[in-house]
């Protein structure tokens, strides 16, 4: 066995393994200053558990020095939480994500719960609209019958699969009936645009009163919103997970979908689908027609934050008397590199304090599915998240992902912290006069 | 460059034996020597790779000392990796045998403000501790460019300098005790830990710098320091890096005692700025990022003063920041230059010598020359006010032959630094990377005396063999070692009557 | 002491008896004299010397002779006097090199004539040598905010008894090539080799400077309010408080039993606004500050005050700085003494029948962590007194450096820790 240099130099350079971007592995250059911001590395300790080490072990599989089907190649691939807190460490530009995701791309995950999370999840349901439909009146009868306190109370949820996702939801929505958005909602006030919004899969059927407030948002600001007739999943999960043809698929989809409505923006409040949609151009790579669009389509995608503060966020009038804190989602933050825009957002709202909190841009260990196919490191993270929330003394923590609402949500509650976790469009939305959903803390602050 | 032995060096009973010992230690998942696993500490932030036998991942102190123990006993090469950033492979286990890595040891076990001391385990990132001793109103000088990755650990096996070095001196003039594990499995304190001073021969001022080839630094006991009130920025445009060095000539000649003078050129500041956007202007020559530390009164006078010397000596723009975000983002620029450097081309190769400040400007220009005449571009981002430079030549190892042409040229710079009175290595470390440019500084008897003191703590030579010392002829020569009666020769008659008069 | 067992005659200089009084040790007389005018000449004799063997005292200007234990045997004085020279010095770059023998006086007259100096202050410049002021580690009085001798030396050339000169460290202020073997000699009173050329870092000199006195009715507030600066940004260039005797020996007098003395030292501005923050935390800590008129004579006097012509034993204890006010308790009320607060060290100076005793109180107040030496001490005294204290820690280590680097033990044998 030989080590990097000297393979190299006996046997020459051998030809990079078929789709895999050989440049864009290639600007690692190993300086090694992404190690102390990588989770997992924190977590595990081990350089095969860092950036760097990924990175190594993806060129070294690239150029055929191992193996992609080894396991402990996808051990160490799959264990990565794909944050990419390590790009925003990085000074050489090193696109982490999505080399990882061509590299998982080139290697199904081997083991059972892995497996069974990609055929139940990101390919049985996301992707079809009728049966996540079904799935969300399932789990919203769920809550509205309060299955939640049953699991708290007996204790089952410590021994169901996902028991700790069912017993400590998320504040989110309980009522199994949904109004549909509107077509379009027109703007409020001088007009200053239109855009479309990006409802989501698993955002809208937990968390629908989020899109609502996000519509009022954009509306009081002067924004006609257009909603897609069709529901659209934008492919995010699938894409993160290396489901690379699912990805791809969903991905042509919503492109369609929204380039038949003519739009001065598409806005998307889950930090996940405004990342993966940013990427359209890599995500379309192989697909002739629409490569190009991706493009395009990718300069018009913004963050709901992002995009009202950029364009001048009209103030809401309601005041929300109450210590903030904003935790960074990963793809917004590390992702879409935006980190000012929603704290600024929330210091618009009268009467709101904000805090930080240590870490902020730090994964919860969500992490799209990872916190279902590797609990342990996810729980890991999340402790580590839920001390510093505790820590910074705030009554309220506002993000922007639905997976990352969930997670932090249910750590919380289950260090028996009486602390909401909401969508900065769901403050927004309650400071312009919105009053549903408000959990007891807001209510109390905006009285 | 005729290494002998490379990487993975041990016989599979032997190294199964030594795992089997250091897995009772350290616990099983912490020491492997899976043939895949090990592949991911060959190498570090250098072009150097090497394969281990067995990777070690202790938890404390006295677990690194039974590790070394075991490992001396079974006559393996020890080679400690932190941050693994070094860009001089000091990490890389070129004899093989056992590397000791330190994730799990990032304490930071005391902020003893009352005696401006903290204590720290070596895996301990060296902004970390800054960002702890904050709250303090503290902070620890040594701040080299890869502060945000690189572990205190690291920083005393090189004696890490910084931009920030200029005025407050480098790691050895801030660390104050040491404990370090010998290959005899003692663990032993040195130094003066809290106190101010201490009797005997100065073992931390050794040890600070030795890469590793003496002991392994288990505990680090370092000097912390008041955080300056302001540090007043301003960034210098100049249409070449020779009107550049003369300002910083200009300035220290007036008096003016700047924190950090740091100089990038050209083809820098279109790497840095297509990296981070940190501002600087893309059509100048040279750019220099001047910091002086100050109380607020001083501080725009200051500020100022240095930017009139900086426009009287050629300067055709000078900006100061306004408030610490400006601040931050002309140095974010500088302190992610390397890695940006990712950018111009896939491979460079960082070079670190050192010349006397006023050589600054010739030795440039030869650096150009032989940019010129081998044509690969040649990046220079430094610390300006110690002359201490770092070329960076731009290829591509996946092209036969750079690599090679590019060893060539960087032994070529560091030739000329050293004979314009300078050093082969200011702030990186010798290393395997120099180990043979060290002749250009130092003798076989200068070498022979630092291999003497080697021996003291590393008898059979295996704390990271294959570095810092050339690879030949260096085993100490009988003529001048260890007393033999064999060597006493008779006085001749009356010698020494009349030499000294 | 200084019996021979060596068959081979000394090499070196036959010298009259009244130099061998003068370059006697602890009372212990050298045979010979060397005078090598440059490192490999010295290396040449230490060679001789070593075969012999013989063994050597360096001489540099002699002024810490007194400090360390006495010589187990004295054969040949090797003396720096004929190596004076300033080899290289080039103001813009901040650096010089030196031969070791040149006095601190010389060296700081010649960077005075470019606006710089060193900003190292051991007592009695116009006799004491660099190199002596590496062997002894001697940095003076503002070691808090510019550090000690091994912050200062960037490069040596050493003259080993093997016989070879072997150099370490370079002429350029960054540099980590090779072994760091500058620190090795600092401090260790020539008994691992001859210091024959030095190079040095150097400083502009400071725009401004003052003068603060506070004075105290007791030493504690006197050391805090030391202590406490020294914490700050605006730390003082030097601390020192010193009780009413030794105030009176460096030339000033107080009806106060304590005075703390601060020489301020930077820019203009920050010289001001140091001596505001000066005088408000002397008036804090219930002091009385008087700023006006005080001699530049008194701060040289304090330099030289812990290197006493009187046969007086000097005492030096070093310590954490938290235990600067125990160690103020623990002070003997007989004597003199200089407390540097804001470098952790405090002096003592007394008649030598009371040196025992004061040290053995010392040491048991201080604990384990610091150190309690004997500076100075007239060479009968010195019999009775534990000059060094117990070794340090990593003491193995040190005795195994000196056994490879001298391996006769001809470098001044016996008078450093532990009988090295």
């Amino acid at each position: 066995m030989l080590d990097f240099k000297r393979q190299l130099s006996t046997h020459g350079v051998p030809t990079p393994v078929a789709d895999i971007d050989m440049d864009l592995v290639r600007d690692c250059i190993h300086c090694g200053l992404c190690l102390p911001k990588c989770p997992t590395f924190r977590a595990l300790h081990h350089e095969g558990d860092s950036p760097r080490g990924r990175m190594w072990q993806i060129k070294e599989a690239s150029l055929g020095l191992v193996s992609f089907d080894d396991p402990r190649f996808q051990t160490h691939i799959y264990q990565c939480f794909n944050c990419r807190a390590c790009e925003t460490a990085c000074p050489s530009g090193v696109q982490f994500g999505p080399v990882m995701e061509m590299a998982r791309a080139k290697t199904p995950p081997q083991n059972r719960r892995d497996r069974l999370v990609r055929a139940v999840l990101l390919n049985g349901l996301l992707p079809h609209p009728r049966r996540l439909r079904i799935a969300g009146r399932l789990y919203r009868t769920a809550r509205a019958i309060r299955l939640p306190e049953l699991l708290r109370r007996s204790g089952a949820w410590k021994v169901m699969p996902l028991g700790k996702f069912a017993a400590f939801p998320p504040v989110g929505d309980t009522s199994p009936r949904q109004t549909p958005l509107a077509a379009v909602t027109p703007a409020a006030g001088e007009r200053r645009g239109r855009v479309g919004l990006l409802t989501g899969c698993i955002q809208d059927e937990m968390f629908h009163g989020s899109n609502r407030r996000t519509v009022l948002a954009l509306a009081k600001n002067g924004y006609d919103v257009v909603v897609p007739e069709e529901r659209v999943c934008c492919g995010a999960l699938a894409s993160h997970a290396g489901e690379a043809k699912t990805a791809e698929r969903l991905a042509a989809g919503t492109l369609d979908a929204f380039t038949r409505l003519n739009l001065d923006a598409v806005i998307v409040n889950a930090a996940g689908c405004g990342s993966n949609m940013k990427e359209y151009e890599l995500q379309l790579r192989h697909d002739n027609q629409r490569r190009e669009a991706g493009g395009a389509f990718a300069g018009r995608v913004k963050d709901a934050s992002e995009f009202l503060v950029d364009r001048g966020l009209r103030p809401p009038t309601g005041h929300i008397r109450a210590r903030v804190a904003y935790q960074d989602p990963c793809h917004l933050v590390h992702g879409q590199k935006i980190h000012q825009q929603p704290r600024q957002a929330l210091k618009m709202i009268p009467g709101l304090e904000l805090v930080e909190i240590v870490e902020s841009d730090w994964c919860c260990g969500s992490a799209g599915v990872y916190n279902l196919t590797h609990p342990e490191i996810a729980e890991e993270a999340l402790s580590w998240k839920v001390k510093h929330i505790i820590d910074s003394g705030a009554e309220i923590i506002a993000s922007a992902n639905p997976g990352c609402i969930l997670q932090i949500g249910m750590g919380l509650q289950r260090a028996g912290k009486d602390i909401p976790v909401v969508h900065v469009m769901d403050l927004l939305g309650w400071a312009y006069g919105d009053e549903t959903q408000r959990p007891p803390v807001v209510r109390r602050a905006m009285a | 460059m005729g290494q002998g032995r490379l990487g993975t060096a041990m016989e599979t009973g032997a190294r199964d034996g030594l795992l089997r010992r250091l897995r009772e230690v350290v616990g099983e998942q912490y020491a492997f020597a899976d043939p895949y696993e090990i592949r991911l500490y060959q190498y570090d932030a250098s072009p150097e790779t090497a394969l281990p036998d067995i990777v070690v991942i202790p938890g404390s102190a006295p677990e690194v000392a039974d590790v070394v123990r075991l490992c001396a006993q079974a006559g393996a090469p020890i080679t400690a990796r932190s941050g693994a950033s070094s860009l001089a492979g000091g990490t890389v286990p070129v004899h093989g045998g056992v590397v000791i890595t330190f994730p799990r040891m990032d304490r930071i076990l005391e902020i003893d403000v009352d005696n401006l001391r903290a204590v720290v385990e070596p895996g301990v990132v060296n902004l970390a501790l800054s960002h702890a001793l904050k709250p303090y109103g503290y902070y620890y000088v040594p701040d080299p460019s890869s502060q945000g990755a690189c572990t205190i650990g690291g920083n005393v096996a090189t004696n890490a300098g910084g931009p920030h070095t200029l005025i407050y001196g480098v790691t050895v003039n801030h660390v104050t005790g040491l404990e370090v594990a010998l290959p005899s499995g003692d663990l032993v304190q040195v130094g003066s830990q809290k106190a101010a001073e201490t009797t005997g021969y100065d073992l931390t001022g050794l040890l600070v710098g030795s890469e590793g080839t003496m002991a392994i630094v288990t505990k680090i006991w370092v000097r912390i320091q008041p955080l300056p009130p302001v540090q007043k920025t301003l960034m210098a445009v100049y249409p070449d890096v020779e009107s550049a060095s003369n300002a910083v000539s200009a300035i220290v000649r007036t008096g003016i005692l700047p924190a950090a003078i740091e100089m990038m050129d050209k083809l820098s500041i279109q790497a840095i700025e297509a990296a981070s956007h940190a501002g600087y202007p893309l059509d100048a020559g040279a750019v220099l990022l001047l910091e002086v530390d100050a109380i607020p009164e001083l501080a725009e006078e200051l500020g100022q003063r240095m930017a009139q010397v900086c426009r009287e000596n050629g300067a055709t723009e000078v900006r100061i920041a306004k408030n610490d975000a400006e601040r931050q983002a002309l140095w974010k620029g500088r302190k992610g230059a390397f890695s940006a450097m990712g950018r111009l081309s896939p491979d460079f190769y960082v070079m670190d010598g050192v010349v006397p400040r006023t050589k600054l400007p010739e030795t440039l220009a030869k650096i150009d020359a032989i940019s010129v005449r081998t044509g690969y571009k040649i990046c220079n981002v430094f610390h300006a006010g110690d002359g201490n430079l770092h070329p960076l030549v731009l290829f591509d190892a996946f092209k036969a032959g750079q690599y090679e042409a590019v060893l060539t040229i960087g032994d070529e710079i560091l030739k000329l630094c050293a004979d314009a009175g300078g050093s082969v290595t200011g702030e990186h470390g010798i290393g395997l990377e120099k180990r043979e440019n060290i002749r250009y500084i130092f003798s076989d008897d200068d070498l022979e005396v630092m291999q003497r003191v080697r021996q003291v703590f590393d008898p059979h030579g295996l704390m990271n063999p294959g570095k810092l010392f050339p690879t030949d002829g260096l085993e100490p020569s009988p003529s001048v070692s260890a007393p033999s009666p064999a060597r006493r020769q008779p006085m001749p008659a009356g010698q020494g009557e009349d030499l000294w008069v | 002491m200084g019996v021979n067992t060596r068959t081979e005659p000394v090499p070196g200089h036959q010298i009259s008896v009244e130099v061998q009084r003068r370059l006697e040790v602890d009372g212990v007389l050298p045979a010979k004299v060397m005078r090598p005018t440059d490192a490999e000449d010295a290396a040449r004799g230490l060679r001789l010397c070593d075969l012999t063997p013989a063994a050597v005292v360096v001489w540099g200007g002699g002024t810490q002779m007194r400090l360390g234990t006495p010589p187990r045997r004295y054969d040949v004085a090797l003396s720096t006097e004929r190596m004076t020279q300033v080899l290289e010095y080039e103001p813009a770059d901040l650096t010089c090199r030196l031969q070791a023998g040149i006095t601190v006086a010389e060296l700081q007259r010649t960077l005075g004539e470019q606006g710089q100096r060193l900003p190292l202050d051991p007592p009695h410049p116009k006799r004491a040598t660099v190199g002596g002021m590496i062997a002894a580690n001697t940095s003076g009085l503002s070691r808090s905010r510019y550090g000690t001798v091994r912050d200062w030396v960037i490069g040596v050339a050493v003259a080993y008894p093997s016989g070879k000169v072997a150099r370490a460290g370079g002429k350029v202020v960054k540099n980590v090539a090779g072994y760091d073997l500058m620190k090795l000699h600092i401090g260790a009173l020539g008994t691992l080799g001859v210091v024959a050329e030095v190079n040095l870092k150097v400083q502009a000199q400071p725009q401004a400077s003052a003068t603060v006195l506070g004075h105290f009715e007791a030493s504690s507030p006197a050391i805090e309010a030391g202590v406490k600066l020294s914490r700050q940004y605006l730390a003082p260039a030097a601390a020192i408080v010193l009780d009413r005797n030794a105030l009176w020996a460096c030339g000033l007098t107080a009806d106060w039993s304590w005075t703390l003395a601060l020489k301020l030292e930077g820019y203009a501005r920050e010289v001001d606004a140091a001596r505001d923050l000066a005088a408000r935390s002397i008036r804090e800590a219930g002091g009385r500050v008087e700023g006006q008129d005080i001699p530049s004579s008194f701060w040289d006097a304090a330099r030289d005050w812990s290197v006493p012509d009187e046969p007086d034993a000097v005492l030096r204890a070093m310590v954490p700085l938290a235990a600067m006010p125990v160690l103020a308790n623990a002070m003997p009320r007989e004597g003199q003494a200089m407390v540097q607060p804001a470098a952790g060290v405090a002096e003592i100076r007394l008649p030598p029948a009371l040196a025992g005793s004061a040290l053995r109180r010392l040491r048991a107040a201080v604990g384990e962590n610091s150190q309690v030496i004997v500076a100075s001490a007239p060479p009968d005294a010195k019999t009775s007194l534990d000059v060094w204290g117990p070794p340090p820690p990593g003491f193995a280590i040190m005795r195994a450096l000196k056994d490879a680097l001298d391996p006769h033990g001809i470098l001044n044998p016996g008078r450093f820790v532990g009988g090295i």
